[in-house]
């Protein structure tokens, strides 16, 4: 008890311990620490404990809060860049893998049918006919006689 | 962050690749090597091109004069030692048709320059023709024939 008596002392001036605290404080849930000549160091103890768990709330919010919005933002903002940038690149890629048109005398053919039309009587001349003896003779031939 | 770093290079490659030459001397009539007022051009890459199993096609097609002839069919001629097939057709010492196979980027793909004079009323016409794809010669004979 004198010990106890000791720690309160100590703990109004200041010099306790976290260890003798932490004693102080089992003493005091004890029904010994009940007594009235402790009220005044449970009071205080109590008070403090009060201010520190309310300190702690006010830290927790604050770390809550504010923190993680920014990183929250951040982490948001850079997805969205990189949504941004892929979208930008795949678009470039479908457009230059995906090309339908043709030039006529300058002028741009778009009509997907007309210009797939035009490859295939292109390729069916080349890989058909090859050189056309037949036409080029009669070609020949029809000049002459003019 | 690495796999996005990873995602970008991937995407950054396939644009520089599709920007890619094919390195033939032709190369230069499909880059405006030759001035004519009568040019018929077709540029087809991607799903269009499916039903054939190519992956690209670029055509040109002109009112060719007596030395835009022989400058086409010098590069023709100077592309054809690199092929890997060829059939190639002279009338009076003049190149008039060739169709020249090469290896494409793989194994399975190849790439062909066709080149062809027309003579239409009294004009001749180059057509040159450079796709790629793993179609065969066979498979395009076979689908042209039935056109």
């Amino acid at each position: 008890m004198k010990m106890i008596n000791e720690y309160v002392d100590k703990f109004f001036e200041g010099t306790l311990s976290e260890a003798q605290e932490s004693e102080l404080k089992d003493f005091l849930s004890t029904p010994e620490g009940q007594a009235s000549e402790y009220d005044e160091v449970r009071a205080v103890m109590g008070f403090f404990a009060v201010g520190k768990e309310l300190r702690g709330k006010r830290k927790e919010e604050y770390s809550k809060t504010t923190v993680p919005a920014r990183t929250v933002f951040a982490r948001v903002a850079a997805v969205a860049a990189s949504v941004m940038i892929l979208f930008t690149f795949a678009v470039r890629v479908y457009n230059k893998e995906n090309v339908c048109v043709s030039f006529v005398d300058g002028k741009k053919v778009t009509d997907k049918e007309v210009v797939m039309n035009d490859v295939e009587n292109t390729l069916a001349e080349l890989l058909t006919d090859g050189t056309d003896v037949d036409e080029q003779l009669s070609e020949f031939f029809n000049k002459q006689e003019k | 962050m690495k796999r996005l770093l990873l995602i970008v290079i991937a995407v950054f490659s396939a644009v520089v690749s599709l920007n890619a030459q094919s390195g033939f001397q032709i190369d230069s009539l499909f880059n405006g090597g030759l001035a004519s007022n009568d040019v018929k051009k077709s540029v087809v890459v991607g799903k269009s091109l499916k039903p054939c199993n190519l992956d690209s096609f670029k055509s040109i097609r002109f009112l060719a004069s007596d030395q835009d002839i022989d400058k086409v069919s010098g590069w023709v001629s100077a592309d054809s030692p690199k092929s890997l097939g060829k059939e190639m057709e002279y009338q009076d010492g003049r190149l008039v048709y060739a169709l020249l196979r090469y290896a494409g980027s793989s194994s399975t793909d190849n790439k062909y320059v066709c080149y062809q004079i027309k003579t239409v009323d009294g004009n001749n016409y180059v057509t040159v023709v450079y796709m790629t794809g793993p179609a065969t010669l066979e498979d395009l004979r076979v689908i042209f024939k039935h056109r």
